[in-house]
């Protein structure tokens, strides 16, 4: 039987309704929430995704500051922008994810101040992700959690297995299941025998930015499989997934693109809105 | 294969006598030294004799030591800005506060008060966010031991599988986090459930957390593996074990007990290792883990 498809889209329209109730709330109380986003002009994939979530913000009613910046912007230029960013009081929230190689987006992330951090990158924040409630997760981490809660699987006692292990994706999930009570592994480009782990798997977080990495010998009949990775081959988008083999063997799975994906910019617009709420 | 139980004063006095060796060499560099800052609230006698053991020791090293000395009706603000003045003190590279604090006060709150740079017990959210993200900061002095302790036994950690079991992870998720950023693929167990045996059995490293004394048998455990009992402490009367012992030691290459509280000699050997590493950083050299 083929796995039931979890649709981001969906998932998307609910929580969207969520935002506008809450930016009603926040309207009442004097509060206009105001995102500010920092794309460099190159690629032009970059500034399309921006594009999309200032279209998404038009769309809620959020105020939206794209600063598109020539591609030769020096990192001195970078940081007087976030500086500028930081103290404005109509700000709540400032996204620089992602951002070129030649940017450390590491070091570059600690500059934002950390309460207006809403990607979850600043180091103080991720140092609470390991609480039992943490102030503030990572978006893309919280959509997965989104995704995940959609199937109604009740995870407690069983086994998930995240591959790949970024500050923004594979740890953070890891976090929250546990905090879940669910067993969580976490592998990596230097694990030894992934099947191994990935055959065990009640949930599959996959997040390596290897296309069609997993594939249905690798899975465990009726899993929850998340796909998170988004690869361009040629000119199609496909995930760290191998979609059409391993959706015989899943019990659910995410498509690519129309998963993750969506999800992830109403996960950032939510830690805006709960900046925001903050900021009063 | 002789079973090995690991011994924590010969590790501790190795890692010591690297400590003394690295303390000479800088000697011929510079004529500063390293110093320790304390902060101390109350009377808590516990605390007060960890206190002069640290102090003790870092005398024995030739480090300065700065110890304040609050009442335990100390208010935050108070507490907070006695850390602010050793925060500025640049003869104090490292710097603490003893804990436990009266439970009137947000710990958090006293915790983040300290210079994320000084923080030489590892408690400050940036070195926590700096270890989760796989960058170097300040490891808890317990999990850093654990980390020597797996060096030193010879225990490779890149591509090997760790095993924690805790619930609530106080030592087991920093721990996760220092295995995963050395490359071991890492499996947390927050739950006793039916399947724990097999996935033990998994584990070149089990580490184990847990309250149940003598959860872990010697079937669960791969042959050759290296296995960390933390064990827990409550209510100060004394440790459980989390495994039987007799019959892991058959199957287990070696074994490691880390000693209770964050205040053992181990542990006080690794606060004063973070305190050179931070001098050493002030100096302009490198940090090495």
């Amino acid at each position: 039987m083929a796995a039931k498809v979890i649709s981001g889209v969906q998932v998307t329209r609910k929580v969207r309704e969520e935002l506008r109730v809450k930016i009603a709330t926040l309207r009442k109380k004097g509060i206009a929430p105001g995102l500010a986003i920092v794309v460099l002009k190159n690629p032009a994939a970059r500034v399309h995704v921006a594009r999309l979530k200032e279209r998404a913000c038009r769309q809620l009613g959020i105020k939206c500051k794209v600063h598109c910046l020539p591609e030769n912007t020096t990192k001195e230029e970078f940081i007087q922008l976030l500086k500028q960013l930081n103290t404005a009081p109509e700000i709540h929230g400032i996204n620089i994810h992602p951002l070129p190689p030649h940017f450390n987006l590491t070091s570059v992330s600690q500059l934002v101040a950390p309460n207006k951090d809403i990607e979850g990158l600043h180091f103080q924040n991720m140092g609470n992700l390991c609480k039992d409630s943490p102030p503030l997760i990572p978006y893309v981490a919280k959509g997965i959690m989104k995704l995940i809660e959609t199937t109604g699987v009740n995870l407690e006692n069983k086994q998930a297995v995240v591959v790949g292990r970024s500050e923004l994706v594979g740890k953070p999930v890891a976090a929250l299941l546990l905090n879940k009570r669910v067993i969580v592994s976490i592998c990596h480009s230097q694990t030894i025998d992934l099947v191994s782990f990935t055959k065990r798997a009640d949930l599959l977080v996959v997040a390596t930015g290897n296309p069609r990495l997993i594939t249905a010998e690798m899975v465990k009949k009726g899993a929850i499989v998340i796909d998170v990775g988004v690869n361009l081959t040629g000119t199609r988008l496909v995930g760290d997934v191998d979609y059409w083999g391993v959706e015989k063997v899943a019990g659910w799975i995410t498509p690519v693109p129309g998963g993750v994906g969506p999800v992830t910019i109403s996960m950032l617009l939510t830690n805006l809105l709960d900046r925001a709420a903050r900021s009063s | 294969m002789p079973m090995k139980l690991l011994n924590e004063a010969e590790i501790g006095g190795k890692i010591y006598a690297g400590i003394v060796a690295e303390l000479e060499e800088l000697s011929q560099k510079t004529d500063k030294v390293p110093g320790l800052g304390m902060v101390v609230v109350g009377e808590d006698p516990a605390s007060l004799a960890s206190i002069r053991c640290k102090e003790k020791q870092c005398r024995k090293l030739g480090f300065y030591v700065d110890i304040r000395f609050l009442p335990a009706t100390a208010s935050q603000e108070d507490i907070c800005a006695t850390v602010r003045q050793l925060n500025k003190d640049s003869r104090v590279q490292g710097l603490f506060c003893q804990l436990p604090l009266p439970e009137t006060l947000q710990k958090k709150n006293i915790l983040a008060a300290v210079d994320p740079g000084k923080d030489v017990c590892g408690r400050h959210p940036i070195n926590a966010g700096k270890l989760f993200s796989g960058n170097q900061g300040f490891l808890p002095c317990n999990v850093y031991s654990l980390m020597q302790v797996i060096d030193f036994a010879g225990q490779p950690i890149r591509g090997k599988t760790a095993v924690m079991i805790s619930r609530r992870g106080v030592v087991s998720r920093p721990l996760a986090l220092a295995l995963l950023r050395r490359n071991a693929s890492v499996t947390f167990c927050p739950v006793l459930t039916g399947n724990l045996p097999e996935i033990c059995r998994t584990a070149d490293i089990l580490v184990a957390e847990t309250e149940k004394p003598g959860l872990i048998k010697g079937n669960w455990i791969k042959p050759g593996a290296m296995v960390i009992d933390i064990g827990t402490t409550r209510n100060n009367r004394g440790k459980a074990s989390g495994i039987v012992l007799k019959e892991v030691a058959e199957v287990a290459s070696c074994i490691f007990t880390l000693p209770a509280g964050e205040d053992s000699p181990l542990a006080i050997t690794m606060l004063i290792k973070n305190t050179l590493h931070a001098f050493k950083q002030t100096c302009g050299m490198q940090l090495q883990h």
